[in-house]
């Protein structure tokens, strides 16, 4: 298949990539997983629980034939406490892949962007395919880009807001100015939002709350799998120009009539 | 003291509510009272009437909890007292660094040592 996302040397058909969060239960999770058509997915990396070591139920529920795990560094704060989640990942998972977040601020969830440019800087250093979460801001994806990192994932919105993409001009220019791929991270609430995000070009999108958060996320799983090859396939086909005023469909010429 | 696994092990104890069990070591003039000896080189010591060896006790941390040892483990032995198993899809930071998964049997805990131990989760 020539229409692929291409992230470091990984090739995928799929262009959503899901989370693993916030599922009412793994069976769910796995339903939605499957019928989305996703072949990458998000993971935590956290502290084992010492009074319950032997549950692994969450990774028993991902179908590792189809789908890579993709781990993130959710939650730190600091540059260096996102490599160590990072080298303590690809021990644990066997993979250089991470979604690299440092978070800036506790409400917003927005990122600290000196400290994911260093921790980005580093991590590219050590051979990590790097997809980092970042504001729709051009200035740093470009540094994002330069220092090396297999993509750039701006958000749409606050994560888990589910507010839709908030400034789809800055994704265009990130777009125009930005060669790697380019992936909504962050801010989907409903179908339309991805389909919006992949009519404007972009190369994929990551969402978790906008499925799990949903009442059926199964069905919400399909929906988004549809909009996002509904919004690719707009994108590819390239959509005609917006005007003002109205041009008729039919034929001028042969109308009944006087 | 409270042990992390069910049955006791010996060597691998928390240090929540050990501190009260852990023997006094008598004063010369006031065999009843002393002071505690968590780190103390272990010697010969009256308590209860009766002489044994206390052995010596390290503190390590173990994702952010002190935890005392009797004895000096290695991250293998560590991991099969915790009930981890080596299938797991599991990783450990020994003082911030990640011990490959080769090394754990060559690397032996020493006392103020601080450990992550993690695995993946369920996020987005």
């Amino acid at each position: 298949m020539s229409d692929v996302l291409k992230l470091g040397d990984r090739n995928y058909s799929s262009r959503l990539i899901l989370g693993t969060g916030k599922y009412p239960d793994f069976q769910s999770m796995k339903k939605a997983h499957e019928i989305s058509g996703t072949q990458l997915v998000t993971v935590a990396i956290r502290r084992i629980d010492l009074n319950d070591t032997s549950a692994e139920s969450m990774l028993a529920n991902i179908d590792r034939s189809k789908i890579d795990l993709l781990p993130n560094t959710a939650a730190c704060y600091t540059a260096k406490d996102a490599i160590l989640t990072c080298e303590l990942a690809r021990e644990a998972l066997d993979t250089t892949l991470v979604k690299l977040e440092v978070i800036g601020d506790e409400k917003t969830l927005f990122p600290d962007n000196e400290q994911l440019l260093e921790a980005a800087k580093e991590l590219v250093k050590q051979g990590f395919t790097v997809l980092p979460y970042t504001n729709d801001d051009v200035v740093v994806c470009k540094k994002l880009e330069d220092i090396g990192c297999a993509a750039v994932m701006p958000l749409g919105a606050p994560i888990g807001s589910g507010l839709g993409i908030r400034n789809p001009y800055n994704i265009k220019i990130i777009l125009e100015q930005i060669k790697i791929p380019v992936i909504v991270d962050a801010g989907v609430g409903t179908a339309s939002d991805a389909a919006i995000a992949m009519e404007l070009g972009c190369d994929g999108v990551l969402m978790n709350t906008g499925i799990a958060g949903a009442k059926d996320p199964v069905k919400m799983a399909e929906a988004m799998r549809k909009a996002v090859e509904a919004g690719r396939l707009a994108y590819e086909a390239g959509r005609i120009e917006k005007k003002l005023y109205a041009t008729a469909s039919s034929p001028l010429e042969g109308v009944v009539g006087t | 003291m409270n042990c992390f696994n069910k049955k006791p092990l010996g060597v691998f104890c928390s240090i929540e509510n050990g501190a009260e069990n852990i023997p006094y070591e008598p004063a010369l003039d006031k065999a009843s009272e002393g002071k505690r000896s968590l780190f103390e080189i272990s010697r010969p010591q009256l308590h209860s009437g009766l002489f044994y060896l206390q052995p010596k006790v390290m503190q390590v941390f173990i994702n952010g909890k002190p935890t005392h040892l009797e004895k000096s483990l290695t991250l293998e032995e560590l991991l099969k007292n915790l009930n981890i198993n080596r299938g797991q899809s599991f990783a450990i930071a020994l003082n911030a660094e990640v011990i490959a998964k080769t090394q754990l049997a060559k690397t032996h805990l020493k006392d103020g040592d601080t450990l992550e131990i993690i695995r993946a989760t369920a996020g987005g």
